[in-house]
Parts: C-alpha cells; sequence; structure tokens
C-alpha cells in the first residue's frame, strides 16, 4: 500500500481505466500471478468514518503469486515495466522501473504482511490452466468414446492422451 | 466489488481498536497454522483465496514508518458467487471466526442477523479500479476439480500403460465412474 503523491487521484484513475484488461492484460505475460487488483484508496476512514487523514489517498495493489516476490517483481519489470511506471509514479518514492532492486524494495517496504489465509490451493498457475484443459479434454473425449469397441478406444486414447 | 466472469474481488478496510490489533497479532501466527481454525473456512468451496491483514504504519514494511492514527484490519478475497452469499455463509456457518477477525473493528455489528453484517461489510468495501484473473472461466470448484482429476488421470495413465485392449476398456470405464463428479 503506497501513499499517494498530492492531487493525483484523477491522474491515477485514467491510468488505471486505461490499462489493458482480460486476454490482453499485461498480468497475463507475468505468468506466476493468479489474482490482481489495483485499488485507490482516496481516505482512511476514523472510528467515526471520516477522513482519519484528510488529504492523504493511497493505491493498493494486492496480488495472489506464485514463488518469491523478487521473482514476480522482475517478471512484472520484465513484461510490464512502463505500465508500472505509469502507475506507480503518482505514489510517494517511486524511482522508475529500470533499476530492478530499488523496484523491489519499493514494493518490499509497502508490502503488508498477511496474518491469516485461507487459500483453496497451492497449486501454481500453470498447473492449474494445464489441469483445468485436461479437464476439459477427458470431458470431450468422454463424451466423443461413447461405444467405441476397446481396440478404437485404446487407440484414440494413446492419440489424444499419448498413453 | 468488481465481477470478472466467475471470480470477483472484495476489499474492505477498517479501522480497529488497539488492543484489537494486539489480539490479532498474538493470535494469527497460531490461528494461520491450525487446521480445525481454517477447515470450516476452507469447506466455503467459493473462496479462491482469502487473506486478513494488519496496518499499523506507512509503509508498511519500514521500522519507524509513519504511525496511522487507527490500526486497519485489511480483508481481500477472490471468490465466485455473490457477495451476499459469501457474507451469508460467513454469518450462518463460521459466525465464530468472523467475530475472531471483527469483533474490534469499530461499528462491527456481529455476524448475525446476517443483514446488519452484510450492510457493515458493503458500507466498507472499497471498490478496485483494476482487477485480473488468471483463469476467469473457472470457479474455485473447477479449479479443485482439475487438480483432483489431474492426479487421478496421472494415476490411470500409469496403471493402463500395459493393459491390453480389453483390460484398458474396463479401467476406463472404472476411470468415468469413479470421477464422474470431478468431470
Amino acid at each position: 500500500m503506497a501513499q499517494l503523491r498530492e492531487g493525483r487521484e484523477q491522474a491515477l484513475l485514467d491510468e488505471l481505466a486505461a490499462l489493458p484488461s482480460g486476454e490482453e492484460s499485461p498480468f497475463r505475460r507475468v505468468a506466476s500471478t493468479h489474482f490482481c487488483r489495483w485499488l485507490l484508496i482516496p481516505a482512511l476512514l476514523g472510528a467515526d468514518g471520516e477522513a482519519a487523514e484528510p488529504g492523504r489517498a493511497y493505491l493498493l495493489l494486492t496480488a495472489d503469486f506464485d514463488g518469491p516476490l523478487a521473482d514476480w517483481v522482475a517478471a512484472m519489470t520484465r513484461e510490464m515495466g512502463p505500465h508500472l511506471d505509469r502507475i506507480f509514479e503518482h505514489c510517494d518514492g517511486y524511482r522508475g522501473s529500470g533499476e530492478l532492486g530499488a523496484l523491489t524494495d519499493f514494493i518490499a517496504e509497502r508490502r503488508v504482511s498477511v496474518g491469516f489465509s485461507i487459500l483453496s490451493s497451492r497449486a501454481t498457475v500453470a498447473r492449474v490452466r494445464s489441469s483445468l484443459e485436461l479437464r476439459r479434454a477427458l470431458r470431450e473425449f468422454a463424451i466423443d468414446s461413447q461405444g467405441m469397441t476397446p481396440d478404437a478406444l485404446r487407440r484414440a486414447w494413446s492419440e489424444r492422451f499419448g498413453a | 466489488m468488481q465481477r470478472q466472469q466467475r471470480a470477483q474481488a472484495v476489499t474492505i478496510i477498517s479501522p480497529v481498536h488497539r488492543l484489537w490489533a494486539l489480539w490479532l497479532r498474538a493470535t494469527w501466527p497460531l490461528a494461520d497454522r491450525l487446521a480445525p481454525v481454517k477447515r470450516p473456512l476452507l469447506r466455503l468451496s467459493f473462496i479462491h483465496f482469502a487473506h486478513w491483514s494488519l496496518i499499523e504504519r506507512v509503509p508498511a514494511g519500514v521500522a519507524g514508518a509513519r504511525r496511522l492514527a487507527h490500526p486497519y484490519v485489511l480483508f481481500q478475497s477472490n471468490f465466485d458467487d455473490e457477495l451476499s452469499a459469501y457474507i451469508d455463509a460467513f454469518s450462518l456457518v463460521v459466525p465464530g471466526r468472523m467475530r475472531a477477525m471483527w469483533q474490534g473493528v469499530f461499528g462491527f455489528p456481529g455476524p448475525r442477523p446476517v443483514d446488519r453484517f452484510l450492510s457493515f461489510i458493503l458500507a466498507r468495501t472499497t471498490p478496485a479500479q483494476y482487477y485480473y484473473c488468471a483463469y476467469p472461466e473457472a470457479s474455485s470448484t473447477m479449479v479443485e476439480a482439475a487438480l483432483r482429476l489431474s492426479e487421478e488421470h496421472r494415476r490411470f495413465a500409469a496403471e493402463a500403460a500395459g493393459l491390453e485392449d480389453d483390460a484398458f476398456a474396463a479401467r476406463y470405464a472404472e476411470f468415468l465412474t469413479r470421477n464422474q463428479l470431478l468431470l
């Protein structure tokens, strides 16, 4: 969670709106990313529901990814450095994605440690995707192979799944 | 709250009494390792990921950084279905655990009745301006089924490799029957 530079809220929102999404998302190239979101926190609220620190806004980036932080940051730098620059430049203390160590420090220093988590699985993105693809293939095969003789079934299986 | 095909995101940042922050900081390390604490939450099969964190300083990872007026509990999750169903399940299935998380949050009404709890959550939800999911077509249940099926397939392929055609066909029929709910 990074504090925004004063008066940068709208410029940040414009950058986030311009970031390609879905199949075109630059995070698709950062292959270890399961989920990711960026959100603007206009103000942290106090106990009374009013802004606790008027004039201070924050950018929150949350992500679930495989492997260590440094590897994920390196992949982001490689695959979407200019996007990171256009977004993080609105934050205090950002020095650009040109120097990997500085970017890793920027993110690590602003990282909020997780206290308690629920994870549906610990599988990597690659394993989740390949398992989903295999499930789809097995389902199709189950339908297509109905009524096949044993030798035709065996041959079709070998052709489709290689064993 | 953002919706992108099956999975969606919710992010809640709430100020919390300082003593409650101490309680969370003291209990989370153990609770996060205890399977009996997590089991009922893991049974809520629509959750991909859910994380609770505590924010007391900004920047959070720098010793001596600026201390916030209150500590904040940050809850962020990726899940399937509707947020109201998610909160319903929290309220009905794991109310004790919800108290253990949010009891010290200013304005927390308790997990029941659920409509009051839902109003509390909705009032504190911060919308995401950008959301990405690596497998948007899949629900958490589909992911779990696919991972289990992948293991079953690996086992079947190894067992079936040396079988004659008739024995293969019989084993394949068993494989399908045993795993039909995963397909």
